[in-house]
């Protein structure tokens, strides 16, 4: 129940920032840069604070057993950032499992060099750096679909 | 083959020489970090993966599945190798660039320094 509950949470979480930036585009385009702007501004804090939820849900579980490593069976706590990690479910299908890879395996480097903050940072860096183009390729396939466009013209009549 | 595509861009002529120097062990990770250490170049994992994407849609490179170790949280690696299209494509490029520099009569600065 528990790990359903926050299955739950981490799939609203992203669901909230998908709103957030499909409806900054949207209002970015049929409402004027300003009001995307400012709608962008919000996207920006709704990540921010999603990370922040997602770092307090990780220490209040810190009681519960760490990560285990399915490939040797040991448990791991040296494990990327989970909603970095959620993120890159942007990456197209084929190529994610090595992205993913690559990206822990140079955490874990990094983890170990200079520590779990530094290898947070790294990899953040990483996936905004990375894979801000698929997730804008994601909202304009999702603009494309009209719905939200019509949604917009419509706000934009009303506005006007 | 379209000759068209046997021109490089400067990045990817970089990842190939990379993948080439890498030799068996040429993989996402190791390519980032020679393109990183060795042309001083930092670049992200997201840009080394689609510009080998573009290379092997040329036929410049190839890629195969490797195996999955732990600390990859048991995923598999992506190994690369380069084919002889892209051998002939860094020679070409080579070419290109030493006769133009031919006549240059020192024009040159070197780097670093006042122009």
């Amino acid at each position: 129940m528990r790990k359903l509950v926050k299955v739950c949470r981490q799939h609203s979480l992203l669901l909230l920032s998908i709103i957030q930036m499909v409806s900054g585009m949207t209002m970015y385009i049929y409402l004027g840069p300003d009001v995307g702007a400012g709608l962008m501004v919000l996207t920006g804090m709704a990540v921010f604070l999603m990370n922040l939820s997602d770092l307090v849900l990780v220490k209040s579980n810190s009681a519960q057993p760490k990560h285990i490593n399915r490939a040797v069976g040991l448990i791991d706590d040296k494990r990327p950032p989970k909603f970095a990690e959620y993120l890159l479910r942007f990456v197209p299908k084929q190529k994610r499992e090595y992205v993913l890879g690559d990206l822990e395996e140079e955490y874990r480097e990094i983890y170990d060099r200079n520590g779990k903050k530094h290898a947070n940072v790294w990899y953040w860096w990483q996936v905004v750096r990375s894979f801000w183009p698929y997730i804008i390729s994601t909202i304009k396939k999702v603009v494309g679909w009209g719905i939200v466009g019509w949604v917009g013209d419509w706000i934009r009549r009303l506005v006007q | 083959m379209n000759d068209k595509k046997l021109y490089l861009g400067e990045f990817e002529e970089i990842v190939l020489l990379a993948v080439l120097r890498l030799g068996s062990n040429a993989y996402g990770v190791t390519i980032r970090q020679t393109v990183e250490e060795v042309a001083g170049r930092p670049t992200s994992i997201g840009a080394i993966y689609t510009t080998l994407e573009r290379l092997e849609q040329k036929g410049f490179v190839s890629s195969w599945q490797g195996e999955a170790t732990p600390e990859r949280g048991g995923r598999a690696k992506r190994y690369f190798k380069i084919e002889g299209a892209a051998r002939q494509a860094l020679n070409e490029a080579e070419l290109i660039r030493a006769r133009l520099r031919e006549g240059l009569n020192g024009g040159l600065q070197p780097v670093g320094s006042a122009i």
